[in-house]
């Protein structure tokens, strides 16, 4: 049975040409993989919900495939964007370098306000950037920081749900509304990836 | 037999066919911030959200569900920028001998190209927005009345020509005159965004110093003590004049203004009327007859050079042809 959710967010998924956007939303929205490296030519949007003990929220899930040359294209898409899910490839240390530029022309169009993650994708494969390197950065960044790998599926649903948590705690904040359940504000949330415990504060984000 | 013989099809020839259609994104790319703000106000409308639901219900799939207006509009950037994508694959798996083969590769730089161009339309779209943006954070800083003057002139009399000392306020877009400047009630209030012309030097009205404002009841005559008081009055007012000129003109753009209320009377038949009447107002006022050209020296250099762009507007709204006659007259 389908619940209407209260709150709908609207995410969207950056990052350089095949470090896997669509492979990931294809990976929380269905729970599959192809793995026959083709770029993306179908899907446009998802819509998925979650249901959390706070209650259902949906998220609103843009790809933004064949926009990695442009700079000014992607910007359409930032406007009111709440999250920007940006992904590098952990076997590819270009992207990661590139994450800086797609940083900037995110604050710029999309302001201040939207929730960023950085994602460091194809944990699978053969590494060749530490999960030291793409901490580093997401925290010179205040971004929320995880591997994940679309393949596998491992962290792929906890990045998404991570970031719906952070997005309605802060919502609830801003509108002044004590979180009843859940994570107060101004503490950490947790997310567990590799054995490793990452806190995110809610208030710095 | 296979009743689709794919193996004939020239999806190249007819991208290139249609090579001079794809522009058309430039133009729509140009215009999705303001498509997507008008997609924001119209989601508040339950109308046109019940409209929205039922063809939603109609067209969504399980794969594509849509809970957004905006999510519509857009798809077509998606997909423009997905073609290049599509037609690399394409080339991929197209045989060398395929007749298809060389179009399919041109169509690929095409689109490439197409996107590039669409991508720096965008850009210029984004920096034209940034300026826009500085123009209405100075006409808020404007409206909230930071910049107020007052002060002491004299004051010609309406339907009796007598020079009257009156004490002025500024503020906002509000001129307000009183006997005194203890009084609580003023006995006029003008409300300058409905201003049809400023006159900075009166004088033939046989005092110095002098200079009228032209509003659409009557014209106001003023006088101060000295020319430098006028020239502080006449700067602010100038000021002033400029900042509502502005907010007319990005009132009357064409793309917000036809869509939008093209969409909100086809809804609301009583907006209609509204809306019509404001079109005549401006269209009053900015007749190329109108005695604002007797001003014309007496104000600022950008104000001069946006008019010919309003008459312009104007007539793209009219959708007649009074346009061009006024070019002649920006020029003297």
């Amino acid at each position: 049975v389908a619940k209407t959710p209260d709150r709908i967010f609207k995410v969207i998924l950056v990052g350089d040409s095949n470090v896997g956007k669509s492979s990931a939303i294809q990976r929380f929205c269905f729970n599959t993989f192809s793995d026959d490296r083709r770029p993306t030519l179908d899907i446009t949007f998802q819509m998925k919900t979650i249901v959390t003990a706070q209650g259902v929220t949906s998220l609103q899930i843009w790809d933004s495939a064949g926009q990695e040359r442009f700079r000014s294209v992607p910007r359409l898409y930032f406007r009111k964007a709440d999250g920007v899910m940006l992904l590098y490839d952990v076997t590819n240390e270009t992207s990661l370098k590139n994450v800086r530029s797609w940083i900037s022309n995110i604050k710029e169009s999309a302001g201040n306000n939207a929730v960023i993650m950085l994602l460091g994708n194809k944990v699978d494969k053969q590494r060749t950037v530490t999960w030291e390197e793409g901490h580093a950065v997401a925290l010179q960044c205040k971004a929320v920081f995880l591997e994940i790998s679309a393949k596998s599926g491992e962290n792929v649903p906890q990045a998404f749900e991570a970031l719906t948590r952070i997005l309605k705690e802060r919502e609830e904040g801003d509108m002044g509304i004590p979180p009843s359940t859940g994570t107060p504000l101004g503490e950490t949330i947790e997310v567990t990836s590799n054995n490793r415990t990452e806190r995110f504060d809610v208030a710095r984000l | 037999m296979d009743p689709y013989p794919y193996h004939t099809n020239c999806i190249g020839e007819l991208f290139m066919k249609h090579r001079n259609d794809f522009a058309a994104y430039g133009q729509y790319c140009a215009n999705f911030n303001n498509a997507q703000k008008i997609s924001y106000k119209l989601q508040e409308d339950p109308a046109i959200m019940e409209l929205i639901n039922d063809w939603k219900n109609r067209v969504a799939s399980k794969t594509r569900k849509f809970l957004h207006l905006e999510g519509f509009i857009i798809s077509p950037v998606q997909r423009l920028c997905k073609y290049p994508l599509l037609l690399r694959e394409l080339k991929k798996f197209t045989n060398e001998s395929h007749p298809d083969r060389n179009p399919v590769e041109q169509a690929m730089n095409m689109m490439e190209d197409v996107t590039a161009s669409v991508n720096e339309t965008q850009r210029r779209a984004i920096t034209m927005q940034a300026i826009r943006d500085v123009d209405n954070l100075c006409d808020s800083w404007e409206q909230s009345g930071c910049l107020t003057k007052q002060g002491f002139m004299t004051k010609r009399g309406g339907s009796v020509k007598s020079w009257n000392i009156r004490w002025f306020t500024l503020s906002g877009y509000q001129l307000c005159y009183y006997n005194e400047p203890a009084d609580r009630h003023p006995l006029k209030i003008l409300d300058l965004t409905s201003y049809v012309s400023m006159q900075a030097d009166a004088d033939h009205v046989g005092r110095p110093h002098a200079f009228s404002i032209k509003m659409p009841d009557r014209s106001y005559y003023m006088y101060t003590t000295s020319s430098q008081e006028r020239r502080d009055w006449i700067s602010i007012l100038q000021w002033k004049f400029s900042c509502i000129d502005r907010s007319r003109k990005q009132a009357h753009q064409p793309f917000e203004t036809v869509i939008f209320s093209s969409l909100s009377s086809f809804l609301h038949p009583k907006s209609q009327k509204l809306e019509v009447k404001q079109v005549n107002d401006t269209i009053i006022e900015e007749k190329p007859t109108s005695p604002k050209i007797n001003t014309e020296n007496e104000l600022s250099p950008k104000i001069r050079k946006n008019r010919p762009k309003s008459f312009f507007r104007m007539s793209f709204k009219r959708r007649s042809k009074i346009s061009f006659s006024s070019s002649s007259n920006h020029d003297t």
